[in-house]
């Protein structure tokens, strides 16, 4: 890579991130939790993309999924002031207000010889907000979505093969969740700066190999928002003491800060309802309760309530009355207790969920922690019914007089305080497991979660949680094998390892045997160019692979016999016959005696099939004759006639009956004599051709007769000079 | 007629029958033409020979054949091997065949012969 101001070619690679995965994160209101998030890039059409032209707003494509070479780089060209883009696409889950901590991306480069300059790698996060930006949805308008100002300037050079990790890629990944609730980022480059050739080949998706490039987060969830606080007003004190001195102590109670303590806990009062013409601040304070002595006027009733201001504001408590009553007499007393009682309802995670009464008194949003229900007349039965947000789960109530479900009965015959208890849902994912073929075999899990036997075909796990390694072991049914795996993060031997941060599809490949060969015809070897007392049969049989795999042994088995020979390996595939050696025919097969026989094959899977079911054959009742002959003169000369003469044999107690001549260019051209004659006419060159078929005498009911032919190129003369005898000298 | 003459007579005639006898009988050495070859058959004790024209593209095979025809004798030659003559077969003696004094390995098909060459047919 260069750097700025250098005379050196410059590479400019543009790379743009999209990237879809859910995280769903778990916090509380009082503590702060690191969350880590790393993934890779999926293998969907939109998760790798480059600008196929050259500038900004010309061809956009995404990445070819059945191209590996597209799939493998990202590279263009770039002219002066241009703008390129390129990149993968992650989609991410991270609240509005996290806290960065960590953030970088790494890609695998593959050929090193295109990336030893790399100049300027700006990236640049989309604000991801709704559904994730598509490559091929939006093709022309990334660059119309809103980008962060903040970005990451990458320079290195000489990038080896391997794992390249990228600068921290904290401060535009903050900006954006700053604004925004990030459901998906795209990440991408821009440059204008640097004219060129810029070009990093790296592996954008794992087909296989766990190379896709990786995208990893560490945040932190934000603090819960900061609400009103809670505040209950309180049955007024009156003890007999002050009742002579007609003093009542008003008193309310902060139930709940809000997030925030309260800078001022008022207690006020009139006497008319709503209308609070005096007040009293008992200064600042946590949760809990505050007072203030008034002096009341006999026989005026007195409306007061508690509230406590926090920074987002007012938090009030119900109305209560307090009243001094004269008694005829004038005997002052203090009224019987109110009929009407209050319902305090409290959640320990306010965006768990929300709860809601029967009544109509408590409504309780994501936003709200604790809420007073308005007055309930005394022995007025309340259902709170919770409804978890997205992320949790409902786990409990406490205070309830019973509980239904998860819905909280409460009998208002005092004022009562329940309490929901929400839990973070637990980021679970699936396994699922395929398998070609059901019964070739059996796969189980090493968490217990998968266990398909030969009846499954395929099998989804109960619920992992994310981060789980699990471990598929295949076990091959008796006549199949183990293939391979699909899917798995590694394999170690037969065995499929699975990080479960998402949801996974594995496949297992179980091998089946070769089909059943069938036994086809005989095919004989009777003849002999020597004398040979010979016949040797030649079998036959099918093969065919449901998997298409090649032959690669077979094994035959001729009966009445010992097992002929162990495993034959195919030179070729297939090999579909089998003739034994002279020696063990001579040695082993009798003539006129049937064999049965059966074959089986071997893939290259090293499965055999099923031994045949029998073929047969039956050896002749004797040998076949060889076939001689010899003729007179030799050579023959042309137009002069030659003599032959039989010279076969026979065997077994036949002899030979038949005769049928051949002669090329003879006459006459053919002959069944057993000792014919004939004259060449024609001198062919390379000799001419004689043939004779011998028959035996071998009965038709024995399959006779036996023949077998022969031949021989017989050299025939021209004319010639005459030559004369003369004393030997 | 004188003595004298008669004596001079018989000893021409003598020398005439003896001039005979030399180049024509048993006890003249045949002469080879300059376009003839001869081939001789030597049987161990006894030899024949046999003389005659030289044509274009004729064997060795082809000088037994004629040698054959004129000394009414057969034989037999598979592929150019010489396995019988008359009634000399190969057994334990074999039949080999000198050309010009140097003896031939090869089938007597593939030899071609010319003017002068002398072939010889032993059985040994």
């Amino acid at each position: 890579m260069a750097v700025a101001g250098n005379n050196m070619k410059k590479f400019l690679f543009s790379i743009l991130f999209i990237f879809t995965i859910g995280f769903l994160f778990s916090f509380s209101a009082q503590e702060v939790q690191a969350i880590s998030a790393s993934t890779s890039v999926s293998v969907s059409s939109d998760d790798a993309w480059e600008d196929a032209d050259n500038a900004l707003g010309g061809g956009y494509g995404t990445m070819n999924t059945t191209d590996s070479y597209t799939r493998t780089k990202l590279y263009m060209n770039v002219e002066p002031d241009e703008e390129f883009q390129a990149g993968f696409r992650w989609v991410i889950s991270i609240p509005k207000g996290s806290t960065i901590t960590q953030a970088y991306a790494q890609f695998y480069i593959y050929d090193a010889s295109y990336d030893n300059i790399m100049d300027e790698i700006k990236w640049y996060f989309h604000d991801g907000t709704g559904s994730p930006p598509s490559f091929s949805s939006v093709a022309g308008n990334i660059s119309s979505r809103s980008k962060t100002s903040n970005y990451m300037v990458w320079q290195q050079t000489n990038i080896p093969i391997g794992w390249a990790t990228t600068p921290s890629l904290v401060l535009p990944l903050q900006e954006i969740v700053t604004a925004y609730d990030v459901s998906a980022l795209v990440l991408f480059n821009e440059s204008t700066t640097n004219a060129g050739s810029y070009e990093l080949r790296v592996r954008t998706r794992d087909y296989g190999s766990n190379y896709a490039a990786r995208l990893y987060v560490t945040y932190t969830l934000p603090p819960p928002p900061v609400v009103i606080p809670t505040v209950t007003t309180d049955i007024a004190d009156i003890a007999s003491v002050d009742l002579s001195n007609n003093k009542a102590t008003l008193k309310g109670t902060v139930t709940a800060t809000g997030g925030a303590n309260p800078s001022q806990r008022v207690l006020e009062w009139g006497t008319s309802t709503g209308s609070y013409t005096q007040s009293y601040d008992t200064g600042a304070g946590a949760t809990g309760t505050f007072a203030y002595t008034i002096t009341l006027t006999p026989g005026t009733i007195y409306y007061y309530r508690a509230k406590a201001y926090n920074s987002t504001g007012w938090g009030y408590g119900a109305e209560k009355r307090v009243v001094i009553y004269l008694a005829p007499g004038g005997q002052k007393v203090i009224p019987a207790a109110a009929a009407t009682t209050t319902l305090t309802l409290n959640k320990n995670i306010a965006p768990g969920g929300t709860v809601i009464s029967s009544t109509g008194s408590i409504s309780c949003g994501t936003a709200c922690l604790t809420q007073t229900s308005t007055p309930i007349a005394s022995g007025t039965s309340v259902v709170l019914t919770p409804t978890a947000a997205s992320g949790y789960t409902f786990s409990s109530w406490t205070g309830c007089t019973s509980v239904t479900g998860n819905n909280c009965n409460v009998t208002m015959n005092v004022n009562k305080t329940v309490t929901a208890t929400f839990a973070a849902a637990i980021a679970t994912t699936t396994l699922t497991l395929n398998k070609n073929i059901a019964a070739a075999g059996t796969v189980i899990s090493s968490t217990g979660s998968i266990s398909c036997g030969t009846a499954c075909l395929t099998q989804t796990s109960t619920p992992i949680a994310s981060g789980t390694s699990v471990v598929l072991t295949p076990t091959a049914a008796s006549g199949y094998t183990f293939s391979s795996w699909t899917g798995c993060t590694s394999v170690t031997g037969n065995n499929c390892n699975v990080t479960m941060n998402v949801n996974k599809t594995v496949t297992a490949t179980f091998n089946r045997p070769p089909d059943q060969p069938i036994p086809q015809g005989v095919s004989w070897t009777h003849c002999w160019d020597e004398e040979l007392e010979l016949s040797i049969p030649m079998v036959n049989w099918t093969y065919s692979d449901p998997d298409g795999d090649p032959q690669s042994a077979y094994e035959i088995k001729i009966y009445g016999l010992s097992t002929l020979d162990a495993t034959i390996t195919c030179p070729t595939s297939p090999c579909l016959s089998y003739a034994p050696t002279q020696g063990w025919v001579g040695n082993n097969l009798n003539w006129g005696v049937t064999y049965n026989w059966q074959v089986r094959v071997k893939d290259d899977k090293n499965n055999w099939s099923l031994w045949s079911n029998n073929g047969s054959f039956t050896m002749p009742s004797h040998a076949h004759p060889w076939v001689d002959f010899s003729w007179s003169p030799s050579p023959p000369i042309i137009n002069n006639e030659v003599q032959f003469t039989d010279r076969s044999k026979a065997y077994g107690g036949a002899t030979t009956s038949g005769w049928n001549w051949s002669f090329d260019f003879g006459n006459p051209p053919s002959s069944s004599l057993r000792n014919p004659t004939t004259t060449f006419s024609v001198i062919e060159t390379g000799g001419n051709g004689v043939s004779l078929q011998a028959c035996d005498n071998t009965l038709p009911a024995q399959g006779g007769p036996y023949c077998c032919p022969g031949s021989k190129t017989i050299t025939v003369s021209s004319s010639l000079p005459e030559w004369i005898e003369v004393p030997p000298f | 007629m004188p003595k004298s003459y008669l004596t001079i007579l018989i000893i021409a005639i003598l020398i005439g029958i003896g001039l005979i006898f030399y180049f024509l009988g048993p006890f003249g050495k045949p002469k080879i033409g300059s376009n003839e070859a001869a081939l001789i058959i030597n049987y161990g004790e006894t030899k024949r020979a046999f003389i005659g024209e030289v044509i274009e593209g004729m064997t060795i095979s082809d000088a037994l054949l004629v040698s054959a025809k004129a000394g009414n004798f057969d034989f037999d030659a598979e592929e150019g091997i010489l396995k019988r003559i008359g009634q000399f077969e190969q057994n334990e003696k074999k039949w080999n065949a000198y050309l010009n004094g140097t003896k031939i390995g090869d089938s007597l098909n593939k030899i071609f012969i010319k003017a002068k060459d002398k072939i010889e047919l032993k059985f040994e």
